[in-house]
């Protein structure tokens, strides 16, 4: 984030890190609240598409900031709107899986 | 009593609930923001120009070729008896002579190719009669050139005297072209006997260091092939057959990008010389570096200073591999990259090439050929033409040539491109990166396809037309639209009357 820099790019990466705890300890109440029941494999894909969610958005903004804006946006336009499907449909599973066992208990 | 406390107990689950809960989002926004950002600025980071960054020496910008050396270079295919390149091969030997000619002996080129003075240059038309009216053309193309430039001043006036500078620096007379014969001349570096090293393989891993320590980003090591040095051309003879000096045993090679930023940007804002004055330098530094050890040298270097065909000695040193438009591909900086040599009799241990796809990548992409301004690449699926024994693309020098005269750089020399435009032909960045370790390691050709097919489809390329001159039907169009460094708009006292045709932030 700080190219050329000595102290504040390092900074930047292990504040990113550290929010990344942060982020998953709400992720995790969020899920409890609505009874997800994420056990291992449900963690990693919801990792797995959040890791790529924000990959995307590197990418696009990476190549924007080479100035190749057209690659840019349609990159981000159609590996983000890929993504947000991928990842609606990651929730259904997810919402789907929790009436299944809520039915069955 | 016990109430309360639960009911604080559970107030305060509940806040740090809620905490978590909206600090969750907050961080996912956080996130969101820090990938755009930070996305941006490496794209914008000056350490992804390899060989112009903070980084030149960096380990990190560099391609580990050891897991892709072969023993014969996949680019190299023989197709028939092989031929060493004759004088009138080289470009710049016809161009100079027919120069000689029209200046001194007041010679005006027309139809008739066999009418031309050099009966060198006679024989290259006689084996390609159907390039000599590109030729022609490029005659009054340079006069229409000459004519038209000035106009166009206010808005080239800071790339060209970029372009001017680095010129003045390349045609200073170091290291010194050669006056003598190659046995007198190239010993004139030596200082003292010679010192002998451990192994050749230290002798290479020295050299290799010290061109880097020269400011080259490039380099390899190779036996000298005799098919490809000139035949009945030496500097300093006038006369020269098809001896070799024996003294010419192994080829030090090496090379350097052309600064990013304006490469991206050509035809106008773009130049050679930044790369050419750099490889020539570092080539006459490594000569001098020999002769300190007692070794004879004789560089190769730009513009036209050459024994011998650069491309394919780089090929065989494994420094890439052929492409469509006839350049080096790399897999660091793509065919952003001018070459230099020196030839030595210092034993060295040589690379092998390597055997990166670049092949099947060329065959699939064709977007240099598609957005030549001279169509002078060919669009075949596979290699179409023998040269010299070599099976390879057709490419018209000629056209080319014709082409450079039309630009609107101040020189009318070079045009760039095919190399701007090339897939290959990016920073050191960490998308690019991983594509460039990702391609050569697919056996299967998805991630190059996948990569092809977004670089077809979401990529802007200015259309071949637009590249021209306005004065011969284009807009200035560049691939990349120029930095801000060389915008004369932002720096002199000059009205823009311009807008620009070419990729920018898109912000």
């Amino acid at each position: 984030m700080f190219p050329q820099s000595t102290v504040l790019d390092p900074l930047f990466w292990m504040l990113l890190g550290a929010i990344q705890v942060l982020l998953f300890a709400g992720v995790n109440q969020w899920a409890k609240e609505h009874q997800l029941g994420m056990n291992w494999w449900k963690w990693a894909l919801a990792g797995g598409w959040w890791f790529s969610f924000v990959l995307t958005i590197a990418g696009a903004f990476t190549l924007l900031g080479e100035n190749e804006g057209n690659a840019g946006w349609y990159f981000l336009g159609f590996a983000g709107t890929l993504l947000v499907i991928a990842g609606a449909g990651l929730l259904k599973v997810l919402l789907v899986l929790r009436d299944k066992s809520q039915q069955l208990a | 009593m016990v109430d309360k406390k639960h009911s604080e107990e559970a107030a305060a689950s509940l806040s740090r609930r809620n905490f978590l809960k909206m600090g969750g989002i907050a961080a996912a926004t956080a996130t969101v923001g820090a990938a755009a950002g930070a996305g941006f600025v490496a794209g914008r980071d000056p350490d992804a120009n390899v060989g112009w960054g903070r980084t030149e020496a960096g380990k990190d910008m560099y391609f580990n070729r050891e897991p892709f050396r072969v023993d014969k270079a996949p680019c190299l295919n023989i197709a028939g008896p092989i031929e060493r390149p004759e004088w009138g091969d080289f470009l710049f030997n016809r161009v100079m002579s027919m120069g000689g000619s029209m200046h001194k002996d007041g010679w005006k080129p027309n139809k008739d190719w066999q009418q031309i003075p050099d009966p060198r240059v006679r024989e290259y038309y006689s084996r390609y009669p159907e390039r000599w009216p590109e030729m022609l053309l490029s005659f009054r193309e340079k006069v229409k050139h000459d004519a038209n430039l000035e106009k166009h001043r206010d808005r080239f006036a800071l790339a060209w005297a970029y372009s001017g500078a680095f010129g003045t620096g390349l045609h200073s007379n170091f290291p010194p072209v050669p006056t003598a014969h190659p046995d007198e001349d190239d010993f004139k570096w030596v200082k003292r006997e010679p010192m002998e090293f451990q192994s050749p393989a230290h002798a290479s891993k020295l050299v290799k260091q010290m061109a880097n320590k020269f400011g080259m980003s490039l380099v390899g090591v190779t036996k000298l092939d005799p098919s490809f040095v000139f035949k009945n051309m030496m500097r300093g003879m006038p006369d020269w057959g098809e001896e070799i000096p024996k003294h010419w045993k192994n080829v030090i090679i090496f090379g350097v990008p052309m600064n990013w930023d304006p490469m991206y940007a050509a035809i106008g804002y773009s130049t050679s010389f930044d790369a050419y004055y750099r490889v020539k330098q570092a080539s006459g530094l490594m000569a001098a570096w020999l002769g300190e050890l007692g070794y004879a040298a004789r560089p190769q270097f730009p513009g036209a200073d050459y024994e011998a065909m650069m491309v394919p000695l780089a090929i065989q040193a494994g420094l890439g591999e052929a492409t469509r438009n006839g350049i080096l591909m790399t897999p660091e900086v793509g065919p952003n990259i001018r070459l230099a040599a020196v030839f030595t009799n210092l034993d060295l241990e040589a690379d092998k090439p390597v055997d990166l796809h670049m092949g099947h990548f060329c065959e699939s992409c064709k977007i240099c050929a598609d957005s030549c301004p001279s169509g002078s690449i060919s669009k075949a699926d596979k290699p179409d033409t023998v040269v010299r024994g070599y099976k390879k693309y057709g490419f018209n020098q000629d056209s080319c040539w014709r082409f450079w005269q039309q630009g609107p750089s101040e020189t009318g020399l070079g045009c760039r491109v095919c190399i701007a435009v090339c897939p290959y032909t990016r920073k050191n960045n960490w998308i690019h990166a991983l594509v460039k370790e990702s391609d050569p390691r697919d056996p299967t050709g998805l991630t190059r396809n996948a990569l092809l097919a977004m670089q077809h489809n979401f990529f802007y390329y200015p259309d071949a037309e637009n590249y021209h001159a306005e004065w011969s039907g284009g807009n200035f169009a560049s691939y990349h639209q120029p930095p801000e460094w060389l915008r004369s708009e932002n720096y002199l006292k000059v009205e823009k009357t311009w807008e620009y045709d070419g990729n920018w932030e898109g912000i």
